[in-house]
Order: C-alpha cells, then sequence, then structure tokens
C-alpha cells in the first residue's frame, strides 16, 4: 500500500482549527495592544475578507480580475439601502450584501468568463466601471458623488449595540472573518477546490478530464462574489457610510497587491498581506503620501521577482537558503 | 455640421493621442506577451523631461520635444532589459502586478522630485492660436496633433512592413522559437521595440497634454484608457490600435458633446460591447486554446 | 465484437487547406490499433478532432452507436473518449495523486462539492492510488509533477487518462521526449491497459508500433493510405518509400 502520509486527506487539514484559532487570537491581541484604534483594526478585518474573496478567485481558479470591488461595492451599497428602507437590523443586511454580490458576479461572470488574459482583465474593470458611473448618475438612490451617510444600524442580535470606541464593530467583523475563512478553508479542501486549481493550472487539461471549466468558473466568481459583497455589507455597517470609491479602481487594486504581498496561492496570504499592506501604509503615508507608494511599488516588484509565495513564503524560503548554505 | 465637424476633429485628436501611446503597449503585448502597466510612465516621462528641458535649461520646444522623446526611448532600454523581461514568460498576473509596481514607483519618484502639482506644456507660437476653417476655429495645436498622428502611423506602417527590421518584428510576433532559430536576435528586437514603443508615448503624453494633463499620477490615471485602446484593437495589430483609437476616442468625445450624462460610461460601455462580441478584439487573432 | 467509435467521411479544412479528408475509422472492443505516418500528415489533428478539439467540416464521429458531432471536448470526454498529449499537459504544481485525482472527481460527480466529506473522498483518494500503482508511480504520490522525470510524466498523462475509465482511449505519441533508458516503462504500461479498452496508439517509433499494434492505419496528407496488420505495412513499398524506415522521434505533427 502507498505511503499516503506525505498526502494528508484533506479533511484532516480542515478539522484542525489552528488557523482559525490564530486569527481570533491575533485580532484579540491586536484589539487589547491597540484599544484607541479599534477603526482601523476593523478596517483589517474587513479588507481581510474581501482580499480572501480574491485569494479563492485569483489564487484557487486563476481569474486575474482588476474588478472586484464590484461586488464589494454592491453589497455595501445594498446593505446600506436595506438599512435605510427595510430595516437596520445587521446580520440581514450582510445576507444581502452576499446575495447581490452573488449576482453582480454572476451576472458579469457570465460576460466575462468564457474570455481570458487581457480580455478578460479588461472586462472586470469595464463591469466595475459601468457600476461606478450608473451609481454616480443615480443619485436619487445612491446619492450620486456624496453617497450615503448616517447609515442606520441596529443592534445585533438585539444585544450588541455599536458603541463609539468601535468594540462592537471590531468583535462583529473579527467573528465575520473568522467564519468566513473557516468556510473557504473547507472549499478550497473540497473536490470543488481540487478543480479550480486544475482550472488555475490548465484549463485545456481539464477539459480533457471532462470538467465543465466555465460553470465551475462562474460557480468559484459567483461565491467570491458573495464574500466581497460580505465585506462590503460590513464595510456599510461599521462606518455608516458608503461611497463611490467602494466601486472604484483603486480598491480592486489595493486588494490585489494585499494579496500579492501576503501570497496569492494561499488564503492565508489575504490575511498576512492585509495588514502588512495597511500598517506600511499607515506608517509610510504619515510621513509622505508619496513613500508609501514607493514602498509598495518596490515591494511588488520584489514580491513578483524574488519571493512569487508572497509573505506566506517566507519561512519556506528562509529554510531553502539556510539549506545551500555550506555546513 | 459644425457639431459633426467638432466631434470628429476633437474626436480624433483624442484618438490620435491614445494611438501613440497605447501602440507601444500592443507591441509589447503582441511581441513580447507582456502586459505593461506601467507603459503610461514611458508618455509621463517624455511630458516631464519636455517641461524640465524647456523650463528648467531653458530649452526651445522645437528640440527639447524630440530629444525628451529620444531619452525617454533610451531610458526604456534599462528598464526593459533588467526589469521587465524577467517576466516575458511568467503568468499575465505576475507580469500585470511587476509593471504596476514599476509604475509606483515611477509616480513616486516624480512626485518626489517634481512636486504633485500638474504641469503643462506650453505649446511655441506656431503652434498656438485658432485656425479658422471656416464654419469653426479649432486650436491649432489640436489640429498639428491630428496631422502628427497621421504621419506617426504612415510612418510606423511603413516601416514596419518595408523595413527589415519590421521583417524581424513581424516574423518574431509570428512564432519566436523559429524566428530565433533563423537568426533573429530576439532579445535585441525585443529591447528596440520596445524602445520605440516608449518614445512613441512620450510623443503622444507630450502632443496630449493638453487632454490628458502631466501629473505624477498620470500613469495609473490613464493606464485604462490605454489598456481599452490595445485590448478592443487586438494585442499586436498596428491597424487594430489605430482603428480601436479612433472607435473609442470618437465615441467618447461625441458622448461628451450629445449626451454628457452618459459620457463617462460610454467609454467603458463601448469597450464591454465589443469585448463580449469580440474577446480578441477587433483585429486580434484567435487564441489557440 | 462491439464497436466503440465509428467515424464516418470525417473531413476537416482550414479555409482551403484541407487537414483531414473523408476518413472512414472504426474502433471495437479490445482494438490495438496504431496510427502511423510523416510529420504533418494530420495524426494529432486526427486525434483532435475525435476527442472534441476541433470540429469536423463534415463527416461523422458515432460512439457506442451515439453521434457525437454536437459534443463539446469536456462532454465527449465525460461519454468516454479519452486522450493524451503528445507534450504533457499536466498540472505541473499538483501532485501525481492531486492531477488523478481531477479526472475521478469528475467521474464521481463530486466536483461542485464545496466541503469535505470522509466517506466519500477517502473512496475517491483510495481509488486514486489503484490507478497510481500498476503503473509504478505509488511511490511518487506525493511529489510535485514538476519534479518527476519527464518518462514519469508521460505515465502520469496515462494513469490520469485510465482514471476516466473510458469507452475509447486515444494515446498521442506517450514515448514522445522520453529518453531511450525511459521508453521501456511506457511499453511496459501499454501492454498492461485493460484488454477490452480500444486504443488508437499514435506513434513515430515502429518499434513500438509493431510490438504493440494488431491493426496499423497509415495516414498521409491527412487521409488513409493505407490500413492492415503491422507485417502488411512493413511489407508494402509505397509506404517503405514515404517513410524510409524511419523509427525515431519525431517532430510535431499537425
Amino acid at each position: 500500500m502507498a505511503d499516503l502520509t506525505a498526502v494528508q486527506p484533506p479533511l484532516a487539514r480542515t478539522r484542525w482549527l489552528g488557523p482559525e484559532l490564530a486569527v481570533v487570537v491575533a485580532g484579540v491581541t491586536a484589539a487589547l495592544l491597540f484599544p484607541d484604534d479599534l477603526g482601523f483594526i476593523t478596517r483589517i478585518n474587513i479588507l481581510a475578507i474581501f482580499t480572501l474573496s480574491l485569494a479563492l478567485v485569483i489564487g484557487q481558479a486563476g481569474i486575474a480580475t482588476l474588478g472586484q470591488a464590484a461586488m464589494f461595492g454592491a453589497g455595501s451599497y445594498s446593505a446600506a439601502l436595506w438599512a435605510i428602507h427595510i430595516t437596520p437590523e445587521p446580520l440581514s443586511g450582510v445576507l444581502i450584501g452576499a446575495l447581490v454580490g452573488a449576482s453582480v458576479a454572476a451576472a458579469s461572470g457570465v460576460l466575462m468568463l468564457r474570455t481570458r488574459g487581457l480580455t478578460l482583465l479588461m472586462l472586470s474593470v469595464a463591469v466595475a466601471q459601468v457600476l461606478l458611473e450608473t451609481a454616480n448618475k443615480a443619485g436619487s438612490v445612491t446619492g450620486g458623488d456624496d453617497g450615503l451617510a448616517d447609515i442606520p444600524v441596529s443592534p445585533i442580535l438585539g444585544v450588541f449595540a455599536f458603541d463609539f470606541r468601535g468594540q462592537v464593530g471590531f468583535g462583529y467583523t473579527l467573528a465575520a472573518l473568522v467564519l468566513v475563512y473557516f468556510c473557504l478553508r473547507r472549499v478550497v479542501a473540497s473536490p470543488f477546490g481540487l478543480t479550480c486549481r486544475g482550472i488555475r493550472a490548465d484549463q485545456v487539461r481539464m477539459r480533457a478530464v471532462g470538467a465543465p471549466v466555465f460553470r465551475h468558473l462562474l460557480s468559484v466568481y459567483t461565491l467570491g462574489g458573495a464574500v466581497a459583497g460580505i465585506a462590503g455589507a460590513l464595510s456599510a455597517q461599521t462606518t455608516q457610510v458608503v461611497g463611490l470609491n467602494s466601486l472604484g479602481f483603486e480598491l480592486s487594486a489595493e486588494g490585489l497587491v494585499m494579496l500579492t504581498i501576503g501570497g496569492v496561492g494561499h488564503l492565508a496570504g489575504a490575511l498576512l498581506g492585509v495588514p502588512a499592506f495597511m500598517i506600511i501604509r499607515h506608517v509610510a503615508a504619515s510621513i509622505n503620501p508619496y513613500h508609501w507608494l514607493l514602498v509598495i511599488g518596490l515591494l511588488l516588484i520584489v514580491t513578483i521577482l524574488f519571493l512569487p509565495q508572497g509573505l506566506y513564503g517566507l519561512p519556506e524560503k528562509g529554510r531553502a537558503m539556510v539549506r545551500r548554505r555550506p555546513k | 455640421m459644425t457639431l459633426f465637424a467638432s466631434i470628429m476633429i476633437d474626436g480624433i485628436a483624442y484618438a490620435m493621442i491614445l494611438f501613440m501611446i497605447a501602440v507601444g503597449l500592443s507591441i509589447a503585448l503582441g511581441l513580447m506577451h507582456v502586459v505593461n502597466m506601467a507603459h503610461g510612465a514611458f508618455a509621463m516621462l517624455g511630458g516631464f523631461t519636455a517641461v524640465l528641458l524647456m523650463q528648467r535649461a531653458g530649452w526651445r520646444y522645437e528640440f527639447a520635444v524630440p530629444v525628451a522623446v529620444l531619452l525617454t526611448a533610451l531610458a526604456s532600454v534599462p528598464v526593459e532589459r533588467y526589469l521587465i523581461s524577467r517576466v516575458y514568460r511568467r503568468p499575465e498576473l505576475d507580469q500585470a502586478l511587476l509593471t504596476i509596481g514599476v509604475a509606483f514607483v515611477a509616480i513616486a519618484l516624480v512626485n518626489l522630485w517634481l512636486g504633485a502639482s500638474f504641469v503643462s506644456i506650453a505649446p511655441p507660437p506656431w503652434l498656438s492660436g485658432p485656425v479658422d476653417l471656416g464654419f469653426r476655429s479649432f486650436p491649432r495645436h489640436r489640429l498639428a496633433v491630428i496631422l502628427l498622428g497621421f504621419v506617426v502611423s504612415a510612418a510606423l506602417w511603413i516601416f514596419i512592413e518595408r523595413s527589415r527590421f519590421g521583417v524581424r518584428l513581424r516574423a518574431a510576433v509570428d512564432n519566436a522559437g523559429i524566428a530565433q532559430t533563423v537568426g533573429i536576435n530576439t532579445a535585441r528586437l525585443y529591447s528596440a521595440a520596445f524602445a520605440i514603443g516608449a518614445g512613441l508615448a512620450a510623443l503622444g503624453g507630450i502632443a496630449g497634454a493638453e487632454l490628458l494633463p502631466m501629473e505624477a499620477n498620470y500613469p495609473v490615471k490613464y493606464l485604462v484608457l490605454f489598456l481599452a485602446v490595445v485590448a478592443v484593437g487586438g494585442q499586436g495589430t498596428l491597424f487594430g490600435t489605430f482603428l480601436a483609437a479612433i472607435l473609442l476616442g470618437v465615441i467618447d468625445t461625441a458622448a461628451k458633446y450629445l449626451l454628457p450624462d452618459i459620457a463617462s460610461i460610454s467609454f467603458y460601455l463601448t469597450m464591454l460591447v465589443v469585448l463580449a462580441l469580440r474577446p480578441q478584439g477587433l483585429f486580434g487573432r484567435k487564441e489557440a486554446a | 465484437m462491439t464497436e466503440r467509435l465509428r467515424l464516418t467521411g470525417v473531413t476537416k479544412s482550414f479555409g482551403g487547406l484541407s487537414v483531414a479528408a473523408d476518413i472512414n475509422l472504426s474502433l471495437s472492443a479490445g482494438d490495438r490499433t496504431a496510427l502511423i505516418g510523416p510529420n504533418g500528415a494530420g495524426k494529432t489533428t486526427l486525434v483532435n478532432l475525435i476527442s472534441g478539439a476541433l470540429q469536423p467540416s463534415a463527416g461523422d464521429i458515432h460512439l457506442d452507436g451515439l453521434r457525437v458531432n454536437r459534443l463539446d471536448q469536456a462532454a465527449r470526454t465525460r461519454a468516454g473518449i479519452a486522450r493524451t498529449f503528445q507534450v504533457s499537459r499536466l498540472c505541473r504544481d499538483l501532485t501525481v495523486i492531486e492531477n488523478v485525482l481531477l479526472p475521478l472527481i469528475q467521474r464521481h460527480r463530486a466536483a461542485f462539492r464545496m466541503w469535505p466529506a470522509s466517506a466519500s473522498d477517502h473512496a475517491i483518494r483510495a481509488e486514486a492510488v489503484a490507478c497510481l500503482e500498476p503503473l509504478g508511480l505509488a511511490a511518487v504520490a506525493g511529489r510535485r509533477v514538476s519534479e518527476l522525470a519527464y518518462g514519469e510524466q508521460r505515465l502520469v498523462e496515462i494513469a490520469i487518462a485510465i482514471a476516466l475509465k473510458p469507452r475509447v482511449l486515444l494515446l498521442d505519441e506517450p514515448a514522445a521526449g522520453v529518453p531511450e533508458s525511459e521508453s521501456g516503462m511506457i511499453l511496459d504500461v501499454l501492454a498492461r491497459l485493460p484488454r477490452e479498452l480500444p486504443i488508437l496508439l499514435i506513434e513515430h517509433d515502429m518499434d513500438l508500433v509493431f510490438r504493440f499494434a494488431r491493426r496499423v492505419i497509415v495516414l498521409v496528407a491527412g487521409a488513409i493510405l493505407f490500413e492492415g496488420t503491422p507485417a502488411e505495412v512493413a511489407a508494402n513499398q509505397t509506404i517503405r518509400d514515404i517513410y524510409l524506415g524511419r523509427d525515431g522521434h519525431g517532430a510535431a505533427s499537425l
């Protein structure tokens, strides 16, 4: 019988909840160390969820997109409108955000996912831009250029009311992050996840094993849209503000950069890259806004050329370098 | 009638700018199969170099512009050889990310050195002022841009179709492997093609400074425009890029004149429609699976 | 003898260029047929036409009596037509066992299950190992494909095709690019493939052809020039002239 210990079965890997626990510990530690920066940490949680959606769509299935903000913004606006017009109850708002994000992804996916390369990239940008301009023009609904403000949000489960210090917001988004991470880890370990990775590697090969490639791409892109929509909804609820930048190219590009720095091929890359990026930007931007652009630019170049696995791959790179040194 | 003429003249001027800048991107994509998100930086470099030569060194426009174009082309060579060529065989996403990084660095350097404000390039007296075409008068500069665009397109076409360099270029686009076995030094070819593209971008940037103002953020701000032209036209085709530039330029201008409400969407809608119906672009080759 | 695959009048042309002309072919259970021909004769094109990578300009392709012209590549694979590629197309960053899990997941209709399920995953895994063992790949199951020798990679290609439990198997130059030292491995594996599975083998290696095939089809310029036993082919002067007894590793055919 072959030695299968080198090939750990996926379910065993997901039963081990270490990674999720690590996220909780890291989040709580950060909150305890920096109690006045809970808004900043909350933003990190939300962007981490957004970047996880990219880790799924790009890292697992190879769909190179610069338009993921379309689903984030759609989730943001829909959750805001839900809160304003229907009910300020937050959990239903998140569900709405997920559904709308998924719908936008599915609709645009049908258009985009039969294409590849530059065409796919440009279509993703075009979709997000068209949505942005539509939101800009539909001022009566979306607030146009000013966006929506004073979005009402009632206590979570009727008990946890959002406070000025941001503690509830922090806990709320952290819980969401852990839940999303838990679910996505299982998706990655599932047969669906492996099939997506196969598609990322070689679409022709996958057709030759009978895989309905387009249906797979549409499924994973829709799931990614739901996750991005959740992030958008959380953003609307915790900041109580939604603007056109939630649909903007900058957000999509930022997500991509954060994921790259953390490591594209792994979900954990999102969890590493987002705090790294946000902290660097915070520090460098306070000196000079263009300094951080320089740092990020150099970081990107270095990552792509020398550290293709991003921060996630650092320990492995370090081990490889140690091994190469003569004893 | 005046409206139509206005749209055409403004639209084609805009299109010529887009073409001159985007053609280098299209060549890089078709020849080296590399997505260069930093391409706009060459347009920016050309613009700022021209401004520096004119304002700080006191050169005349007529000298500053060609020198700026030349300097940009030369500067692009080490960038291509030592940075961009390292991702030629990597997946598109890696290429896009590396070049975005290069664009960021370019923006930061320009800003740190020259500040974040807009910089204008004042054309010389013989290019300024209005020209009366009977039904309307137009800025002389804009008409000059149209003329320049056509001259550049024609020259480029002749160069690529007739010169020995052009033959080698087209051979390498068709099949790099075979081109190499026939003795074509593809590395030098790539550098040369890249430099030509960068020089043209510089020219387009300088000429288009009225429509696309020079500032540190230039590469990222207008990146989508240039990419759209290449994607819609089909990568690696001169004619495709030209036609796409005209299409997008005229439609965008027409929308601004006729339907200002949807003007901003029209550009992206056009791109969406074309790419949805013809993913390989108007003149692109259908990619084999 | 049950007929599995039938091609009638299959023709393909690109504009004015004809790459397949009125091909009539039949494969039945247990067949061991080799497809030979000079470079550019259209052998891989024919495989592409059968597998669905290309659509015929005219003619019909029937699998188990069903007309499959309308089905795309993935659908034809699911219907039972499996192929390997002349130049290995494997997921290089995935492990050997993961590469074999891909077709199994499709066959078990688990491809859209988005959560791991203990019993089912284990069963599929066990089947993957069972696919690798007869090919001698069980020991490298956990290694990345990019780390394998090219000969082993060619075997993984075959493992993937077999894992599909196909009705018809198309092997496109399985020994191509494999060094002499490793080609014996390939021949061993070919000999041990399921008896009743009809196999169409494209090969330039005449040694392999004569040891493996019971029937040989000679394809020249997109048309079938001759069909017969290996001995008949070897004795045919016209074919000898065209081929000049070549048995080396050929360059890519069309």
